[in-house]
């Protein structure tokens, strides 16, 4: 009976370690198909998804400037907005329309911030971001995003998971759902905040919803341990570790013998992981290990947690194999109701905040020749008015909530650099040209991992359940690709 | 012990015959009804294949989306769904031609290259096999029939005895039916479980603690021959039985400590938690349980209890963030108390019919939202305090007030005697007449001192709010400090607002004090000592034109005695901001008092005497002692603190709702207006039940019900045997599985409604079968034969639920502290991790005390920031109705029950267990043992944990290593103990935590 139990053990560790590092459920995998799939599927046999067609990029990083940054002072400048700047916005922007925070009749804001051409192609953008000049050529602009959430949380989820309630699985969670993980001893889906305040839709943005939880967005945090719990207990050094794990593996072994289950050989591995994470996540996240010149090329200093230090951390994390970095960035919620969130005082720090590494970010990945397979997405979750907000009588300027149009920009693994695709009105307001909507932007992402949007799914609650949505319609934006 | 054994070895002999019957299953290729879940499970080849169970999942998944009972999505006008739509003839030909594959287009375009059905990257292609299922059944003639689980459970007789099984092995009815499948599937049951893994697997079960050494070997060592019927019945009967079936329920209620959404803001509902202990533990009766929750507000003379039950459906998310439109929530909430209805009552997913009529299931968008209407009539409107709320004192303070007020009554009794006492009144009434007659002393003073100001409003079913009170003294100086209370606290608006320097009067600042409605509402502000004072400054609420509750208030200052020492009432409209000087009496005594007081004792009426008598307790200080003794009552009242839960409250019929249909769900387009009523295809509606939710909690448990009892009882054996006889929980509609047992399943649902839904005798009746006390040990036969133990050939071996790997290491380190029920605690959790945005509820305060040690069940469940340990053994956030769990086994898991804070010290009080049970290593490493896994130590496992404490011992740690290891955060060690001891053990103890054996029900 034993060597017949062996093998059964050893077939579903390497079974484990084939689908990499965070990739067992508690259930044997023939088991998997049974709890998560109908009948049918069982008897089909395994409806695992895998690539479809060639990937052009195999890791994103997704810089998520959240609360929402202005379009109008970034990547989609109005000249004409800027010369009405103070005057009553036409009535017609007002029929039939639900703003947040806006009473009245608003005048419309025009950037207070001069415009510049800038790239070889002459691109109208916004100053506030200078180093954003030297990696334009690298980018594809989209300025003709669309969301149907207008408040922070459901649109994050909108935009993060593809739908508005909370429940669904995050970006990341799919990718390493398709694809597996690149990494052994790193989870796949990895998520740095920084900013000061988590993003509005909270961690389900990065859930792993109706998913298996293995698929999780872990997030590195910037203080105290990179990964909870990662820390041995006060006392306890590494070779103690090690050897309270070989006495923990002999007395799973026999376990494992009694019981004839596989699943406690998978439950040995994971602790063996356990043990890997705890050296490989302290040695990724140790940002000393850069040179003082790259340090200073991005404006990080080890251990701040800050946005500069996370975009170095995101190039270290997709060097080492993680499948999908998501950065958020608090703070972009522009609101104008005093100097905190304020158009002229709060905005251009943001910028500071932000510019120099992300353009830092993408030089880098290009010359270690990541960029190549790596998709770089910066966005927020939706756009914001031409108008001046005002709320309460506030004289600070500041733009509410527009969810019918927003910019954001895609780089590498296989993009068309130097474009813009889209085109709003000239103010800013509507969509007029190549409309882009959330679900779209998720299909072209998840086409270029290589899978199919359409069919990448996963039957919950009676449905399956895609990124995209249930409905007919997202479709890959192929005109985004070189 | 004894039949069981007999089987074993039955199974040993069955061996080859078992092979035999595997490979004719493999021969009969993919068309064995393997899943059979229709009700012919003799299907032969000449009826072709079984529609409900092989069919109709091939048409849901491929076809209904486009043709199926959504009217909207469907494609050429042409529904699969229905045998008259698909058989009807059509312009190229019928979809379905019976007994004529080569005729039907179903047949023909789900096999053409070019123009495929479904079309090429939408849903499903059919493979080979199951086109050829398809031809086979629309050969056989095409007949559809219903889905089973729409059709009423019914009795189907008892399976006989398979061939060669020992006839005692059956304990139960049930062990029949699923022997009778296991040998279908060449399966023949285990061995039973030993009685130490038996205890171990049944207390878990019943009460999510393992059992104690004690209690197991007493288990073991009982001879008598229902030994394991008591030990079960005294489970049954543990405080702990409600904690662990309470724990289940919650994922489905969706209980939370908090209001989700983006800045997830506290809750306070901890009272429907220990609602649906209370519920479990006194076994209230499953269709009652149904109906408090949905409509205990209802009931006739619906009690306290009864009205908590309702916040069932108060557990949905609340969206405070700034610039929402409340009636865009309040609408999502009442979807999600329809969809929520639905899953966990009848195992419905209803919610896809909220955008557009269901795509698998006989719901439409109509009858969608005609179930919604049953939930659009209750008071709430996602307003950011939860409203409406109720007190729900729990029984002790229930207890507590009543003692207080009677004790109120009564010093009010003994003052107002204290002060009819007739020679006291009548030397009081002459003095108090000298000095209000008496010209007033000289050099009065330029300000009044006393201990108290005291705002009330006299009359019933009022609301006292106060934007400031301000205090200034002679220069104008505001007078600081001073300890704010009131009579009740409602709607968010303690007392202290008023004290906050912030005399803003409108209430969405945040400033405004606010009681509930009640009688006589006061506000009290009290100093340690003395202040001088010379002007009260109170502002006024001045939003919305309710500064107007604030007429006819009654201000007081009041010495230490308690004697009223100014006071001033304030007109019918009170000004935005009123000023008093409390230099001026404006309580100059009236005349009926003087001339009360100026006649003589024996001229006085029985008014007079009233009069004063009413005086001298307000103003004599004599009887200061009595009017502290009352103040004192008063205020120990008011700070009992009553949890105030949301829960529902019916609109008046004159304030209801009209229900409209939305269109794709989006609340600011609606449709048609839709009556409350329930879907066609589902059980008629009780004759004569009104149509509101109460009527529809007692349609949800009518007799009629073919999902109900079903649903509830799949719930229950899923818990027990680790999955469902439906493995898809939260789905039995035509996408979810069908069940592997389908007349076992049938069988449990009629026992369980027919004995009047008795949740309780439901477990027993499952625990005490032969099924359940069969081993979990895989033989490499059964495990290849049946990996997922869908036939239950042996027991249930899976993972712990999340809440018991936190109860189990708790019991394990002698610091489990057993307190049931009470506001939610907080065990230790990194800092800084309640970090979310427009929040100021950012402090996780850690519990201290044995609240530290309490069950995985009360740790404060935060929506959008779990507890660590929770999210990673797989606890949903609660944002919606989960049925299911999945189990999941991530090296984070490893990470947490390794060395998260809160493990490390359960593993420190472990290893101080294991030090003093022993004088020997071996000694102590056999007590760790016994005690992690319930059961004698294995030598072999001893020698093991000796082996780690030695080498830990040699491994040289200095004196402040083993200190931290054995004492943070546990604290110090015992007088006389070395930590260079403790430190290796508390090793040790992490690792016996840690072993896939407690890990694992098993």
């Amino acid at each position: 009976m034993e060597p017949n139990q062996t093998s059964r053990a050893e077939l579903s560790r390497r079974a484990f370690l084939g689908r990499g590092a965070l990739g067992v459920g508690a259930m044997a995998a023939s088991d998997l198909l049974g709890l998560m799939q109908p009948a049918w599927a069982a008897r089909r046999g395994t409806d695992k998804p895998s690539p479809v067609h060639r990937p052009r990029a195999t890791r994103v990083i997704y810089l998520a400037l959240s609360g929402a940054p202005p379009q109008h002072d970034l990547w989609d400048p109005k000249p004409k907005l800027q010369e009405l700047h103070g005057t009553l916005c036409p009535e017609s922007m007002l029929e039939g329309r639900r703003l947040a925070f806006i009473k009245g009749h608003p005048t419309l804001l025009g950037s207070p911030f001069p415009v510049n051409r800038i790239g070889s192609q002459g691109m109208l953008m916004g100053s506030q971001m200078p180093h954003f000049a030297r990696i334009v050529d690298k980018v594809c602009v989209v300025r003709s995003l669309h969301t149907d959430q207008f408040n922070h949380a459901p649109a994050d989820l909108m935009l993060y998971t593809g739908n508005a309630q909370p429940g669904a699985a995050g970006m990341g969670a799919w990718a390493n759902y398709g694809l597996g993980s690149l990494s052994q001893d790193l989870p796949g889906f990895v998520v740095l905040v920084s900013g000061g305040s988590d993003p509005t839709g909270g961690k389900s943005t990065w859930s792993s919803g109706y998913l298996p939880s293995e698929y999780q967005g872990v997030r590195l945090r910037s203080k105290g341990e990179p990964v909870l719990y990662v820390t041995d207990p006060k006392g306890m050094d590494r070779a103690s570790r090690r050897r309270s794990l070989d006495t923990l593996a002999a007395l799973n072994r026999r376990t494992a013998q009694a019981s004839g289950d596989p699943e406690v050989s998978a439950r040995i591995e994971q602790f063996e992981l356990a043990f890997r994470m705890q050296a490989s996540v302290p040695d990724a996240v140790d940002l000393s290990q850069e040179s003082p010149e790259t340090l200073a090329e991005y404006g990080a200093v080890p251990g701040d947690g800050s946005f500069a230090g996370h975009c170095l951390l995101a190039r270290r994390l997709v060097e080492r194999g993680v499948r999908w970095v998501q950065l958020h960035n608090w703070g972009w919620d522009i609101h104008g109701t005093s100097t905190g969130d304020d158009l002229e005082e709060s905005f251009p720090k943001k910028c500071l905040e932000v510019d120099r590494p992300i353009a830092a970010l993408l030089l880098d990945l290009d010359r270690r020749g990541l960029l190549d397979e790596t998709l770089v997405v910066c966005s927020g979750e939706f756009g914001r008015t031409p108008m001046n907000e005002a709320r309460g009588g506030s004289k600070k300027l500041g733009r509410d909530h527009h969810p019918d149009c927003f910019s954001g920009w895609l780089a590498g693994a296989g993009v068309h650099a130097g474009m813009i695709h889209g085109e709003t009105d000239e103010l800013g307001y509507e969509i007029v040209r190549d409309p882009v909507s959330v679900h779209d932007l998720q299909a072209t992402i998840l086409h270029l991992l290589g899978l199919d949007p359409h069919t990448l799914r996963y039957p919950f609650q009676g449905l399956d359940q895609r990124l995209i949505g249930p409905a007919a319609g997202p479709r890959v934006v192929h005109e985004l690709f070189s | 012990m004894r039949s069981a054994r007999a089987c074993y070895n039955r199974g040993v002999k069955r061996a080859s015959s078992i092979v035999f019957v595997l490979l004719g299953a493999l021969l009969a290729g993919p068309l064995d009804p393997l899943l059979a879940g229709g009700p012919g499970p003799d299907a032969g080849p000449d009826s072709g294949p079984d529609f409900a169970a092989e069919i109709r999942p091939l048409l849901s998944r491929s076809c209904f989306a486009c043709h199926g009972p959504d009217e909207h999505g469907r494609q050429a006008g042409l529904r699969l769904d229905e045998r008259e739509d698909a058989i009807a003839p059509r312009r190229k030909g019928a979809a379905i031609v019976p007994g004529d594959r080569a005729a039907s287009r179903l047949w023909i375009r789900s096999g053409d290259s070019t123009d495929p059905m479904p079309p090429a990257g939408e849903g499903h292609a059919l493979d080979p096999e199951e086109r050829e299922l398809l031809g086979r059944w629309i050969d056989a003639g095409a007949e559809y029939a219903p889905h089973w689980a729409f059709v009423p459970p019914k009795d189907s007789p008892l399976p006989s005895l398979p061939d060669g099984l020992d006839p005692e092995w059956p304990l139960d009815s049930l062990d029949l039916f699923v022997v009778a499948k296991m040998d279908e599937h060449g399966l023949a049951p285990s061995a039973a479980a030993d009685r130490w893994t038996l205890a171990r697997r049944v207390a878990l079960d019943l009460t999510g603690l393992p059992p104690t050494f004690a209690e197991a070997e007493a288990f073991v060592l009982d001879e008598r021959p229902d030994a394991y019927g008591r030990y079960v019945d005294a489970l049954l009967a543990s405080p702990h039985y409600g904690e662990r079936w309470a724990a289940v329920w919650l994922d489905i209620a969706r209980y939370a400590d908090s209001k989700g959404h983006g800045s997830d803001p506290l809750r306070e509902i901890w009272r429907y938690r220990d609602w649906v202990i209370e519920a479990f533990q006194r076994n209230l009766p499953y269709d009652q349980f149904l109906i408090h929750q949905l409509a205990g507000d209802l009931l006739p003379g619906a009690t306290l209890e009864q009205r908590l039950a309702t916040a069932f459906h108060r557990n949905t998310m609340n969206n405070t963030e700034g610039g929402t439109d409340d009636e865009e929530w309040r609408v999502a909430a009442v979807k999600d108390r329809t969809n929520t209805t639905m899953q966990a009552v009848m195992g419905l997913t209803a919610g896809c019919a909220a955008c557009h009529s269901h795509k698998f299931d006989p719901i439409s968008q109509h009858e969608y939202y005609s179930l919604t209407a049953y939930f659009n009539q209750t008071a709430d409107t996602d307003k950011n305090d939860d409203s409406p709320l109720l007190d729900t004192p729990t029984r002790g303070q229930i207890e507590e007030r009543q003692r207080l007020e009677s004790d109120l009554a009564a010093a009010q009794a003994r003052w107002a005697e204290a002060a009819a006492e007739e020679q006291g009144l009548d030397a009081f009434a002459a003095s108090w007449l000298d000095a209000h007659t008496a010209p007033s002393a000289a050099g009065a003073k330029d300000a009044l001192e006393f201990t108290e100001l005291r705002v009330s409003l006299p009359g019933a079913a009022r609301i006292l709010s106060l934007a400031e009170a301000v205090l200034l003294d002679t220069s104008g100086g505001a007078i600081a400090g001073g300890h704010a209370s009131q009579s009740s606290t409602g709607f968010a608006g303690p007392a202290e607002l008023a004290r906050d320097g912030n005399t803003s009067g409108a209430y969405t600042a945040g400033s405004v004090t606010h009681t509930l409605a009640e009688t006589g509402p006061w506000w009290s502000l009290r100093f340690e000592s003395p202040v001088a004072a010379r002007t009260v400054r109170l502002h006024n609420r001045t939003d919305s034109g309710l500064g107007r509750r604030l007429a006819g208030a009654l201000v007081e200052a009041k010495g230490s005695d308690g004697r009223v020492l100014w006071s001033a009432a304030l007109g019918d409209q009170p000004a935005d901001t009123v000023e008093l000087d409390l230099l001026v009496d404006a309580n100059a005594p009236e005349p009926e008092l003087l001339a009360a007081a100026g006649r003589s004792s024996a001229e006085r009426s029985p008014a007079d005497w009233k009069l004063l008598a009413e005086l001298r307790m307000a103003e004599d200080p004599a009887l200061a002692p009595a009017r502290k003794a009352h103040a004192d009552l008063e205020q120990k009242v008011a700070g009992l603190e009553i949890p105030r839960t949301p829960v529902m409250v019916e609109l008046p019929a004159d304030k209801q709702r009209t229900t409209h249909l939305l269109i794709k769900g989006n609340f600011l387009v609606p449709g048609d207006v839709v009556e409350a009523s329930v879907p066609a295809a589902l059980h008629a509606w009780p004759e004569g039940q009104p149509h509101d939710r109460l009527g529809l909690a007692r349609w949800l448990t009518d007799p009629q019900s073919p999902l109900t009892a079903r649903v509830a009882v799949n719930r229950i054996w899923a818990r027990l045997f680790g999955r469902g006889l439906v493995t898809t929980e939260e789905d039995f509609g035509n996408q979810g599985s069908p069940p592997t047992h389908p007349a076992l399943l049938d069988h449990l649902a009629l026992g369980f409604q027919r004995g009047g839904w008795d949740q309780k005798a439901l477990i027993r009746r499952l625990v005490t079968s032969a099924t359940y006390r069969q081993a979990s040990n895989q033989t490499p036969a059964a495990g290849s034969a049946d990996p997922g133990n869908r036939w239950l050939s042996r027991g249930p071996r899976v993972r712990l639920e999340a809440e018991m790997v936190r109860d189990v290491a708790l019991v394990a380190s002698g610091l489990f502290s057993p307190t049931i029920g009470g506001p939610s605690i907080f065990p230790p959790q990194p800092e800084g991790l309640w970090q979310a945005a427009f929040n100021g509820q950012r402090s996780w305060t850690e519990s201290q005390g044995p609240d530290r040690y309490r069950r995985g069940l009360y740790v404060f469940l935060r929506r959008s920031i779990p507890y660590p340990a929770m999210d990673a053994f797989d606890v949903p956030n609660r944002e919606i109705c989960n049925a299911r769990r999945i189990a999941t086994n991530t090296p984070l898991q490893a990470l947490v029950t390794l060395n998260d804070p809160a493990f490390v010290e359960l593993a420190q009080g472990l290893a101080r267990r294991m030090f003093a049970a022993g004088e020997t290593a071996a000694e102590r490493a056999a007590f760790g043992l016994r005690e992690t896994l319930v059961r004698p130590a294995d030598p072999r496992d001893v020698q093991l944990v000796v082996d780690l404490v030695e080498a830990e011992r040699a491994a040289g740690r200095s004196s402040e290593e083993s200190r931290s290891l054995a004492c943070d955060p546990l604290g110090p060690l015992p007088d006389g103990w070395d930590p260079a001891d403790l430190g290796p053990w508390t090793v040790a103890a992490s690792v016996l935590l840690n072993q896939d054996a407690v890990l694992t029900k098993q």
